[in-house]
């Protein structure tokens, strides 16, 4: 299973669409793309790249609410556009609300659009947050407007960090300690107090590893709920951004460098 | 019946402060269905949002009722007071807001005017307030248990190092001199 990165990156390109679904051209319709909107933004907001593992760590985000379609031109200013696939793109609640009636320009500056622009072009990540780069009115705007750095964001990107390097640190550590703890119980001239205490040290140990193991895998790259249907006719494979699955890690392989790298902070 | 020393509550109020939660998803869910009000989400995904974020998240995982006490116990022993006023000024507000709401509602429901919408607006934000301060219970409930085992696979080290590299007779004795 792929899990994902303690932290997003930012994404190097504008989200690249490969869906194209066909139009719903009816009242609300544009709820209808939903399917396409997960895997084109990788289940993740657009905005703040906040993933729906996130919010949910049940891995069933569908229905919750907490993710939706948010329209780059208002609804309210651009009817036309409301069923537009290009016009929508996968946002969380608390970005949807926050930009709430927020113009696409506040004098000179633009509201960002993460098809069109790369988020590493405008943000750098400090911490936890979001930060806009230096000067660019653009960014700063767009942070403010969709609040970026909402306490709510930052705790969940410390949390998914924490999270995932702690897991990892226990994961690793754990399976080192199983394999020197059975070298030292094939040794046949070990006493039967120190082989039932090294017994339990196993059991002990393989525990925390499921559970370290369980914690990991709350945060998947693609949510068990996937959809494994949208509205494009013919379908496109259903992958998420290449990106983001080179920063991932593999539960099975947790010997591998990038293992070493995803606990390299001390947890 | 266990009790919590960090806050000086018992479990009992824990029991009562779920099933407020509970009263008011059911509130949010009838609210939303009764209005229709589904302006950026899908009616039945709103609804949903309601239940699920008050009910869904004290239970991922198949928590039982009492592993939701202590998630909710684990959350207050670390943020007791500011989390239980908040919680306590949320759940007036939200009172007085249905009170607001069924004084005006009327036989056709309720009016769809700019102060209904102002108040289901008040209610989105209570809703995520609290889906917040619970979400914040889970972190903990996850880190927590995450930093036991660190230290339990720490202390496996230390003992593996003594059965490793057991004290050798001159060692004892150089200890004991």
């Amino acid at each position: 299973m792929k899990i994902l990165p303690p932290r997003t990156p930012l994404p190097k390109n504008p989200t690249e669409r490969s869906h194209s679904p066909e139009p719903a051209n009816w009242d609300g319709g544009y709820r209808a793309y939903r399917p396409c909107l997960r895997w084109d933004f990788n289940f993740s907001c657009a905005f703040c790249l906040l993933h729906e593992a996130d919010f949910f760590r049940t891995g069933k985000s569908r229905r919750s609410g907490l993710f939706s379609a948010e329209h780059v031109k208002l609804q309210s200013q651009d009817k036309a556009g409301r069923n537009d696939y290009r016009n929508c793109v996968y946002c969380c609640r608390y970005c949807n609300r926050a930009r709430s009636i927020h113009p696409t320009s506040r004098g000179d500056d633009l509201l960002l659009d993460p098809s069109k622009v790369a988020w590493s072009d405008h943000f750098a990540i400090q911490d936890d947050e979001l930060q806009p780069v230096t000067n660019d009115g653009d960014a700063g705007y767009t942070c403010e407007a969709y609040q970026l750095n909402d306490p709510l964001k930052t705790e969940f990107r410390r949390a998914r960090r924490e999270t995932i390097q702690r897991a990892v640190y226990c994961l690793t550590e754990s399976a080192a300690n199983i394999k020197r703890a059975h070298t030292l119980l094939d040794n046949q001239h070990l006493d039967d107090a120190s082989r039932s205490v090294l017994v339990q040290l196993l059991q002990d140990l393989e525990q925390h590893q499921r559970s370290a193991r369980m914690q990991l895998e709350s945060y998947p790259v693609v949510p068990a709920d996937a959809d494994k249907s949208c509205r494009c006719e013919p379908q496109p494979d259903l992958s998420v951004a290449v990106e983001l699955i080179e920063a991932s890690l593999d539960s099975a392989d947790l010997t591998s460098a990038a293992a070493a790298e995803f606990s390299a902070t001390p947890p | 019946m266990s009790h919590d020393m960090g806050t000086g509550r018992s479990d009992l109020e824990s029991t009562e402060q779920i099933g407020r939660i509970q009263e008011v998803q059911k509130h949010f869910a009838a609210g939303m269905m009764e209005t229709g009000e589904t302006d950026s989400f899908d009616e039945s995904d709103f609804v949903d949002a309601a239940m699920q974020s008050f009910l869904k998240a004290l239970q991922p995982y198949g928590l039982t009722g009492e592993q939701s006490l202590e998630v909710l116990a684990a959350f207050r022993k670390s943020r007791a007071a500011d989390h239980d006023h908040q919680m306590n000024a949320t759940d007036r507000r939200i009172d007085e807001i249905f009170r607001e709401l069924s004084l005006s509602r009327s036989a056709t429901g309720l009016p769809q005017n700019a102060q209904t919408q102002e108040l289901l607006r008040e209610l989105r934000e209570l809703q995520e307030h609290y889906a917040g301060m619970i979400r914040a219970a889970h972190v903990e409930q996850h880190l927590n248990p995450l930093e036991e085992s660190r230290e339990a696979i720490q202390k496996a080290d230390d003992i593996l190092r003594q059965y490793e590299n057991p004290p050798t007779a001159d060692s004892s004795a150089k200890e004991s001199d």
